[in-house]
């Protein structure tokens, strides 16, 4: 199950920086904007679909709590977590 | 009147409210915090929403969900009674109640293991009163959600080039999230890493405008809101809020570094308009006989005008709610929930007011400072044979030209009429952008918020069903 969710992880995160490059680096570099005003077009849609992927990708790829964190709580409390 | 005494004053007051009333009346005898007694962040961690987090980190997460539009809009709209009469309110308001309400409240909390003010009431006024408050927070904070979602969704169609930054800006938080926590690097190369590449972003930005409708921005918000609430503190909330902090004080440094370039400059708008003013101000239908007559009246308007700013009831559920889950001392409260609230009121007062108040005039600062603010402000797409005044404007446009004009009038000074133009443009797409990202930060918290009131209004049914399970 975690191995599943990682890889789900993983493969969100990759699209979704290839989506947010595609949008917010080749389109509106070319195009010189990304979308048309008072219009709701493909390429902003794309882009920020690539964003909310990336936002929550990586948190299932990498999915559990820093080990620094750990440390902390179990020094102060002196129990394991 | 010149921004020299206002700036002065307003200085004074937060120094002295900090110093002589947050540490030593507040901290040390109300208090008496405890550096040695466990906070929920560490006494009840879970991975999840009970994360003890840095000062610094947990100071630009609680600064940036409080703040949201309040400090902004709140005295941009408020500058219609002059800049005075706000300018007094906001310094009263906070001082002497929205920075101890802060304080005090999330205090209440982490001495009762990191519940909501909701649930501490329970203590107070009985059971009954704490589901009765609940349910009211969680509706209250289903209309904040709208609001702050509409709010956002008119500044990236108002300023296309602040939702491009916004859009870069979140990722970049998490790349410094991952540097630290995953590839183990020091927090300050992290920061120097994150904040060289949000400054090209920034850079990036003002030539790239994302365009997308009003309602689209609405659909595409609620989506980031709910799933940026869902995550893990420690993975998108911190590491944001840490960069959030350092965007905090560059906002407000900003404004500061505005005021002392141009502390002979004289404010262009006037102390006192009157003290009723047209019924529009607080929320009259347009061309309705209310929305003509002068009937919002300074006092008992100003409150519910300036919430964030002053006072606000919203900062106790956020105190309470991810803020003392993130405790990690009690010493650092009055740092978190005092200071932030104090910094609110400087945002308000420095990057707000004092702005509005040295650019209401636009033919009158030209005149004044002999830079081309007409032009800049055509550039923009503002029509200034018709809008003279800054005032004429909506509120969201008086603090974004307002803060551009301000800052590109200080900064014109040491470098020249030459790029006042362009630095107007770039401080303008600045306020936009810092304008949004505390919209958003109060956007996902305000989410997160609701979630924990609703576990607290059904913990009845969670321990039925643990029961029945058992049985």
């Amino acid at each position: 199950m975690a191995e599943l969710k990682s890889l789900l992880g993983a493969a969100m995160t990759i699209l979704g920086v290839l989506l947010f490059i595609y949008t917010f680096f080749y389109v509106a570099t070319t195009k010189g904007a990304v979308g048309v005003k008072g219009q709701v077009t493909a390429d902003p849609i794309i882009g920020t679909v690539g964003f909310l992927l990336i936002l929550a990708g990586p948190a299932l790829w990498f999915g559990e709590v820093p080990v620094n964190i750990k440390k902390l709580v179990e020094a102060k409390t002196g129990r394991k977590v | 009147m010149y921004v020299f005494i206002v700036f002065v004053i307003v200085l004074a007051a937060y120094f002295a409210a900090y110093y002589l009333y947050g540490k030593r009346v507040l901290e040390q005898k109300v208090v008496k915090a405890d550096p040695n007694r466990l906070t929920p962040a560490v006494e009840k961690f879970d991975g999840i929403d009970y994360v003890p987090a840095n000062k610094y980190v947990l100071y630009g997460h609680h600064f940036a969900s409080i703040a949201g539009a309040g400090p902004i809009i709140g005295p941009a709209t408020a500058m219609v009674w002059g800049w005075g009469l706000p300018l007094l309110w906001v310094l009263f308001g906070n001082v002497f109640i929205g920075a101890v309400h802060d304080y005090l409240s999330m205090m209440a909390s982490v001495r009762h293991g990191g519940v909501s003010i909701m649930s501490v009431s329970e203590n107070v006024m009985g059971r009954k009163a704490r589901y009765i408050f609940l349910a009211y927070v969680w509706f209250a904070l289903v209309l904040v959600l709208a609001a702050f979602n509409s709010v956002a969704s008119s500044v990236f169609v108002g300023t296309p080039t602040a939702a491009t930054l916004s859009l870069i800006y979140m990722p970049l938080a998490l790349i410094f999230g991952l540097l630290v926590y995953r590839a183990g690097l020091r927090v300050s190369y992290a920061t120097v890493i994150t904040l060289i590449l949000i400054v090209l972003a920034a850079a990036y930005s003002l030539s790239y405008p994302t365009y997308l409708t009003y309602e689209a921005w609405v659909v595409i918000l609620t989506i980031y809101s709910f799933i940026a609430a869902a995550l893990p503190v420690w993975y998108l909330l911190q590491p944001r809020d840490y960069l959030n902090a350092y965007l905090l004080w560059a906002f407000v440094g900003i404004a500061v570094v505005t005021s002392v370039l141009t502390l002979d400059l004289a404010l262009q708008g006037p102390i006192m308009t009157k003290f009723a003013v047209s019924g529009a101000v607080i929320g009259a239908l347009p061309g309705t006989t209310p929305a003509k007559m002068d009937i919002a009246y300074f006092w008992p308007v100003i409150p519910l005008v300036i919430a964030c700013g002053a006072l606000s009831g919203f900062h106790s559920v956020v105190a309470s709610g991810t803020t003392s889950k993130q405790l990690a001392n009690e010493l650092d409260a009055l740092f978190v929930g005092f200071g932030a609230m104090l910094a609110e009121g400087a945002v308000a007062s420095l990057a707000v007011i004092l702005p509005i108040a040295v650019a209401w005039n636009f033919a009158g600062l030209e005149t004044a400072t002999g830079f081309p603010v007409l032009n800049a402000l055509t550039k923009a797409g503002i029509n200034t044979t018709a809008i003279k005044e800054i005032i004429k404007l909506p509120a969201a446009d008086r603090f974004t030209n307002g803060y551009g004009l301000a800052a590109a009038t200080a900064f014109s000074r040491v470098l020249g009429p030459s790029p006042f133009i362009d630095l107007f443009l770039g401080f303008k797409t600045f306020a936009a952008w810092a304008l949004s990202a505390f919209v958003l930060t109060t956007l996902d918290t305000a989410n997160r918020l609701a979630r924990f009131a609703w576990k607290e209004m059904f913990d009845w049914l969670e321990k039925r069903i643990g029961q029945l399970i058992k049985r």
